[in-house]
């Protein structure tokens, strides 16, 4: 990076890098980029149809988070050091379709912890 | 010519309508994402450190925008494209937030495994000798960290006018935030990225 002098160089500077950077996207990128964009116009192409359920579903959603708040706070020997993740709109973002991978990755490290217990005791 | 003909010719004639300003919207729509998507990708890439994550977050936002704003006039869907990306970056940071602590609960912590890799995210350095090469990409890495590291509201502001070129007005709108904020976060921004990348430089 050039020394920019003034505030309207450095902009400039920062912006010439940000584009240099923009035109050397790989065509991997380029590729995923396009198929985002035709996936978004098959969406205005095709709007969804609004279910008569998934008006139910924000409070189906918190029933689920408040049930799986009170199934991890019964849990015994909670370590009172590590803040848990106590609030219902904390499990609400839990309960996101992009965390549901998330949720078999919590079953294994409680596995683990299990092993690691039992491993302690023996 | 009877009244029934006449009725069918004119809904056949409104259905017409209908499909061409259909067609147009999606003609006009693909036209925009061709010229912003570049330009997003990196920025929301830049807030979340992650090509793949960007990605996903990019093509929500181009869907939500067509599917909620396409009859919105066309020079309103720059603003409303970042401030929907946007609230997806911020999302995902918080979903990141509450995921760590769940992580730290159960005793192991994310961040290993959601290190920036600089080598995978390389990018292309076809066209360059490998000195111009060096000094762009460290020169580039060194502002994306800088930028990173910017608070939330700061590094929206200073991308949204700096990378993406909009106004004070647009970015105002895209932040959902007063024009004075805007002007605030940016100048802010611009402050502490200069002092830190003088500091890198010496």
């Amino acid at each position: 990076m050039k020394t920019p002098g003034t505030e309207t160089e450095f902009v400039d500077t920062a912006k010439e890098m940000f584009d240099d950077s923009v035109e050397q996207l790989d065509a991997a990128t380029l590729s995923k980029l396009n198929q985002a964009r035709q996936r978004a116009l098959s969406h205005a192409r095709h709007p969804a149809p609004r279910y008569a359920w998934s008006r139910m579903a924000p409070a189906a959603g918190i029933a689920a988070a408040a049930a799986i708040a009170i199934f991890v706070m019964q849990q015994p020997g909670l370590d009172n050091a590590v803040v848990a993740p106590s609030t219902a709109s904390d499990f609400e973002l839990l309960l996101d379709e992009h965390e549901l991978d998330m949720f078999e990755e919590l079953e294994f490290f409680a596995l683990m912890g299990e092993l690691e217990e039992r491993n302690d005791v023996g | 010519m009877n009244t029934s003909t006449i009725v069918f010719e004119v809904s056949w004639a409104g259905e017409q309508d209908t499909r061409t300003s259909a067609l147009q919207t999606e003609r006009q729509l693909n036209r925009f994402f061709v010229e912003v998507e570049r330009r997003a990708l990196r920025i929301a890439e830049i807030s979340v450190r992650d090509r793949d994550e960007a990605l996903d977050l990019v093509q929500d936002a181009m869907i939500k925008l067509a599917q909620k704003y396409a009859d919105r006039p066309e020079n309103e869907w720059t603003p409303l494209f970042y401030r929907i990306l946007q609230n997806g970056v911020r999302d995902w940071h918080r979903r990141q937030a509450v995921r760590n602590r769940v992580m730290v609960w159960f005793g192991r912590s994310s961040k290993d495994e959601d290190e920036y890799d600089v080598i995978a995210q390389a990018e292309d350095t076809a066209g360059r000798t490998p000195d111009e090469e060096l000094q762009n990409s460290e020169a580039m890495q060194g502002l994306e960290l800088a930028v990173g590291q910017l608070p939330a509201r700061q590094r929206e502001a200073f991308m949204l006018r700096t990378f993406e070129g909009l106004d004070v007005e647009a970015t105002a709108v895209a932040m959902g935030c007063s024009q004075g904020s805007v002007k605030t976060h940016y100048s802010r921004a611009i402050h502490t990225l200069r002092e830190r990348l003088g500091e890198h430089r010496q």
